[in-house]
C-alpha cells in the first residue's frame, strides 16, 4: 500500500507534460506488478487483475509513444511480492490510483503543445479508465 | 448446427439402398436409371480421384506409397472405366420417357446430387492463394487430407461400388426385355447391355481394389465417425453476448461458437505479424492474459464437474477424470501467465488495437465466465463478480455434463490453436525486426540513446521458448479434455478424432477441378484411342497382354490404365501439336516425348497385336511407321470374345474377387514394367 500512495504522492507532485507521463508510466509498472501478484489470492477477482495488467501494459506504451516521455529510470516495478494487505483493499487503492491518473492524464492532454503528447496522454487516460472500471468495488 | 459431411454421406446412402432394391419384379425405366446411374457413378470416381495422390502410371514407380493411397488409385481406375461404360450404356439407350421419372431414377439421382453436395462441402476447406497454389482455409483442412479420412472415404465409396455392381448387372440383364416393345434393332440393346455388364465389372473390381489396404489397414470406427463429422468451412455467426441471462446450454453452443470463430480468425496471423501494425505486442498480451482467464475459468468448471459426479451415479467419467482435466488446466494456466509476463518488457512499433481475435476470445471470457459464476451479467470487473454457481445448477444431469465437457474442450482447443498461432506469428515479427525492449533492460555497454531498442536474439528466442511451453500444456490439457469428450460422446468429439488424425497425412494431392474423363477424341488418327476407360476397347498393351493369354484381372486392369494415361497424354500431346509454331525454333526441332504410351507401348515389345518393335524410339500421332489401328468393327468383336472367354472361365463374373486380391499382391510385373521403360527413356 506504501508504494501505491508513494506513485500518487508522484502525481500529485509532477509537474508539467513530461512530469506527468513521467509519474504515468511508473504508475502503469505498479499497477501491472501488483494486479500479477493479487491475481493469485482471490479466484473470483482473478479476471479483473489480469485484464487490468492488460490495461496497465496498454497505458505504459501509449506513454511510451509520447514525444516528450522522459528517459525512465532502471526498473521501477518490477519483482513486487503479493502485499501483506487485504486484496479487495489493494483492488479499491490501485482503482483510487488509476482514477487520480485519468484526471490527470485528461488534465495535460488539454495542455500539452504537441499532438503525440495530447494523443498519448488521452490514450493512457483511457486506459486508466479501463483499470478503474475492472478494479472498483461498485459502478 | 452446421452442415456435416455425414449429413450427405447419410443421405446418398439411404437413397443408394432405396434404388438398388431389385426384387419388385417391375422392368426399369432404362434411359432414366441408366443415366442417373452414370451420374452417381460419376461422382463416386470424383471423390476417389480427389484421394488419389498421382495417376496411375506415377503410382506405378512410386514405391512409399501407402497401402491406401495405392487402393484409391486402383480403384480409381476401375471406377473412370465403370464411369465411361455407364456413359456410352446412358447414350444407347435413348432419350428418357417424357413421362415421371421413375422411383428408382429419383433415388439414384438424389444420391448423386447428396454426394455431390458432399463433395462440395469437401472442396470449401481448400482455396487458391494469389499465386494459384491450393491451400488449407480452414483448421479442417488437414484432416480432410489424413490417412484416417481417405481410409473412411475410399471404404466408403467402395462399398458403394459393391453394391451397384449386381444391381447394374441386373439392369444389364433387363436390357432385352426392355428393348422389344421399344426397338425392333437387337444389336442396340446389346451393345447397351454389354456396357452395362462391363461398367458392372469395373464397379465390382474397384470394390475388391481396395480389399488388400483394408485387410492390412482397416477402416476404423474412429474413421468414419471423424468422416462424417466434418463440417463446411464457413464460420457460425457470431452470437453476440447479450444482458438477457442464458441458460447453461445456451452458454455451451455460445462457447462452442466463439470458439469456433476464435480458430477462424486467428488464420493468417503468422503472415501478418511481418508488417501489420494491426498485429501488436498489446495485442499478443492481451490474448495471453486471455488464455490464462480462460484457463482459470475452464478448471473452475470441470472442479464443479468433479464435484457434481460424486453426487451422480452411473456416469461414463469419474470425478478423479474431472479433477485430473482441471489439473491440466491450472498447468495451462500458469504457462500463458508466462507468456504474459515476457510481454511486459517487449513492445512493437504501434500500440494495442483491438482485432477481430480479441472480439472473439472477449467472448469467449465472457460466456465461460457466466456459465462459472452465478451472474447472468458476468463480466471481468470486481464489480460483477459473483458466488460460484452450484455444482447441480451448472449440471443438473449426465447431458448437462457432457454438454459442459463440451464447451470446455472447445474453449481449451481454441487456446491451444492460439499457442500454435502465436508462436508462428511472434517469430515472424521478430524476423521482420518488429519487437523492441526498453533500453534499460539492455547490457550496460549497449549505448542506446533512445528508451526502446531492438530486441535481442536472445530476448526473441526466450519468448518463442515460453510460448512452446504455453503450448504443451495447452495441448496437454486438450488431451486430457479429448478423454473426456469420447467417455461422454460429447459433441466435441471430432476434435479428438481430428487432432489424432492430422499426425498421419495421405500423400493425396490437393485439386479444386476435375479430370478430364470426358475428352473427346478422333479415335481413328492416332494409334492409342482406344482405351478400356474411353472406347470400351482394349488398349495397346491391354490386347497386348490378351493376346499373350494374360488372364490376370489385376494386370489387365494396370494394363487398361496405361492405356487409358497413353490416350490421355496422346489428346495433350496433339493439342500442342495443333499450336503454330515458327519453323526453326526449338519446338519444331525437338523430337516428341515418350510419355506414358512409349512407357507402356515398350513394356511390351514383342506384341504382334500392337506391332511395335522393341528397338522404337518415338511414339507420337499418326507416326507412319506404326500399324494402323484395327478397325473398330473387329476390336469390338474380338472384345467380346474376350468377354465371353472369361466369362465363361470366371462364373458370371470374369473379375471375380480372389483373382484381384492374389493379383495386388503381386506387383512385380507393373513396377518392373515402368522402371525399365523410364531407364530406356532416360537413356
Amino acid at each position: 500500500m506504501k508504494r501505491i500512495e508513494m506513485a500518487g504522492q508522484h502525481l500529485t507532485e509532477a509537474e508539467g507534460v513530461a512530469g506527468v507521463l513521467a509519474a504515468g508510466w511508473e504508475i502503469f509498472e505498479l499497477i501491472g506488478a501488483l494486479a500479477a501478484a493479487c491475481a493469485e489470492q482471490a479466484a473470483d477477482l482473478y479476471p479483473a487483475f489480469m485484464f487490468a495488467r492488460s490495461a496497465a501494459a496498454a497505458g505504459r506504451n501509449a506513454i511510451a509513444f509520447a514525444p516528450s516521455a522522459p528517459a525512465i529510470d532502471a526498473a521501477t516495478a518490477e519483482g513486487l511480492k503479493f502485499p501483506a494487505d487485504d486484496v479487495s483493499e489493494v483492488a479499491d487503492a490501485l482503482a483510487g490510483l488509476a482514477s487520480a491518473l485519468s484526471a490527470r492524464l485528461q488534465a495535460t492532454a488539454q495542455l500539452a503543445a504537441d499532438n503525440g503528447d495530447r494523443t498519448a496522454c488521452q490514450n493512457a487516460a483511457r486506459d486508466a479508465d479501463r483499470i478503474g472500471e475492472l478494479l472498483a468495488g461498485s459502478r | 448446427m452446421p452442415a456435416v459431411l455425414g449429413d450427405f454421406l447419410a443421405a446418398a446412402n439411404e437413397h443408394l439402398e432405396a434404388a438398388v432394391v431389385v426384387g419388385d419384379g417391375q422392368l426399369p425405366q432404362l434411359p432414366e436409371v441408366v443415366r442417373d446411374l452414370h451420374r452417381l457413378v460419376a461422382v463416386m470416381w470424383h471423390y476417389l480421384d480427389d484421394l488419389a495422390p498421382c495417376d496411375e502410371v506415377g503410382a506405378s514407380n512410386w514405391d512409399g506409397l501407402h497401402v491406401w493411397d495405392r487402393a484409391v488409385i486402383d480403384a480409381g481406375v476401375a471406377m473412370r472405366a465403370a464411369v465411361a461404360c455407364l456413359g456410352r450404356g446412358a447414350a444407347g439407350s435413348g432419350d428418357p420417357a417424357s413421362s415421371a421419372a421413375s422411383w428408382r431414377a429419383c433415388h439414384l439421382a438424389a444420391a448423386a446430387a447428396s454426394l455431390a453436395a458432399g463433395r462440395d462441402l469437401l472442396h470449401t476447406h481448400h482455396a487458391p492463394d494469389p499465386d494459384g497454389l491450393i491451400r488449407g482455409r480452414s483448421e479442417w483442412a488437414p484432416v480432410i487430407t489424413s490417412l484416417s479420412v481417405t481410409r473412411a472415404l475410399a471404404g466408403q465409396v467402395t462399398r458403394w461400388s459393391w453394391q451397384l455392381a449386381p444391381f447394374t448387372a441386373w439392369l444389364a440383364g433387363s436390357t432385352m426385355s426392355y428393348a422389344l416393345p421399344r426397338t425392333p434393332d437387337q444389336a442396340v440393346s446389346a451393345a447397351i447391355c454389354d456396357s452395362l455388364v462391363s461398367a458392372s465389372q469395373w464397379l465390382q473390381v474397384a470394390a475388391a481394389a481396395v480389399r488388400p489396404a483394408i485387410e492390412a489397414d482397416p477402416v476404423r470406427t474412429a474413421d468414419i465417425e471423424l468422416l462424417g463429422a466434418v463440417p463446411a468451412a464457413g464460420v457460425p455467426q457470431r452470437l453476440r453476448p447479450g444482458p438477457a441471462g442464458e441458460s447453461v446450454a445456451e452458454l455451451c453452443d455460445g462457447i462452442t461458437v466463439s470458439a469456433t470463430r476464435l480458430r477462424a480468425a486467428m488464420r493468417g496471423s503468422a503472415e501478418r505479424a511481418r508488417w501489420s501494425p494491426a498485429v501488436t505486442s498489446g495485442g499478443w498480451q492481451w490474448m495471453a492474459q486471455a488464455a490464462a482467464v480462460t484457463s482459470h475459468l475452464a478448471e473452475l468448471a470441470l472442479r464443479s464437474l468433479a464435484a457434481r459426479a460424486g453426487q451422480l451415479t452411473g456416469l461414463p467419467v469419474t470425478a478423479e477424470q474431472l479433477d485430473s482435466a482441471a489439473d491440466g488446466l491450472a498447468g495451462m494456466r500458469a504457462a500463458w501467465q508466462r507468456v504474459d509476463r515476457m510481454w511486459d518488457a517487449i513492445i512493437t512499433e504501434s500500440r494495442l488495437l483491438q482485432s477481430p481475435a480479441m472480439t472473439e476470445a472477449s467472448d469467449l471470457v465472457l460466456r465461460m465466465g457466466r456459465l462459472v459464476w452465478d451472474n447472468p451479467r458476468w463480466t471481468p470487473a470486481r464489480c460483477d463478480r459473483a458466488p460460484r454457481r452450484s455444482p447441480a445448477a451448472l449440471a443438473a444431469g449426465p447431458a448437462a455434463i457432457t454438454a459442459v465437457v463440451a464447451a470446455v474442450h472447445h474453449a481449451a482447443d481454441a487456446v491451444a490453436r492460439l499457442a500454435v498461432t502465436d508462436i508462428e506469428a511472434v517469430k515472424a515479427a521478430g524476423q521482420a525486426g518488429r519487437l523492441y525492449v526498453p533500453t534499460r533492460s539492455l547490457h550496460e555497454d549497449d549505448n542506446v540513446p533512445r528508451m526502446f531498442a531492438m530486441a535481442p536474439s536472445s530476448r526473441c528466442r526466450r519468448l518463442e521458448d515460453t510460448y512452446q511451453a504455453a503450448l504443451e500444456a495447452s495441448l496437454e490439457a486438450a488431451r486430457a479434455l479429448d478423454v473426456l469428450a469420447v467417455a461422454t460422446r460429447a459433441p466435441s468429439m471430432p476434435l479428438t478424432l481430428a487432432r489424432g488424425a492430422v499426425s498421419v497425412q495421405s500423400h493425396r494431392r490437393i485439386r479444386l477441378v476435375d479430370g478430364d474423363h470426358d475428352d473427346v477424341l478422333a479415335t481413328d488418327l492416332m494409334p492409342f484411342a482406344n482405351s478400356r476407360a474411353f472406347t470400351s476397347q482394349a488398349g495397346l498393351l491391354e490386347q497386348a497382354l490378351i493376346d499373350r493369354r494374360v488372364s490376370d484381372p489385376v494386370i489387365l486392369l494396370r494394363a487398361s490404365a496405361i492405356d487409358d494415361a497413353a490416350r490421355r497424354l496422346m489428346l495433350h500431346a496433339e493439342s500442342k501439336a495443333a499450336e503454330p509454331e515458327t519453323p526453326g525454333t526449338r519446338q519444331s526441332r525437338r523430337l516428341p516425348a515418350p510419355g506414358a504410351a512409349g512407357l507402356a507401348a515398350r513394356a511390351f515389345p514383342h506384341s504382334p497385336a500392337a506391332g511395335l518393335s522393341g528397338d522404337s524410339h518415338h511414339v507420337r500421332p499418326g507416326n507412319p511407321a506404326l500399324p494402323a489401328p484395327a478397325p473398330r468393327a473387329e476390336l469390338r468383336s474380338r472384345n467380346s470374345a474376350r468377354h465371353r472367354r472369361l466369362s465363361s472361365e470366371q462364373g458370371w463374373h470374369p473379375r471375380s474377387v480372389e483373382p484381384v486380391r492374389a493379383g495386388f499382391r503381386n506387383r512385380g510385373l507393373t513396377t518392373e514394367t515402368a522402371r525399365r521403360s523410364a531407364h530406356r527413356i532416360r537413356g
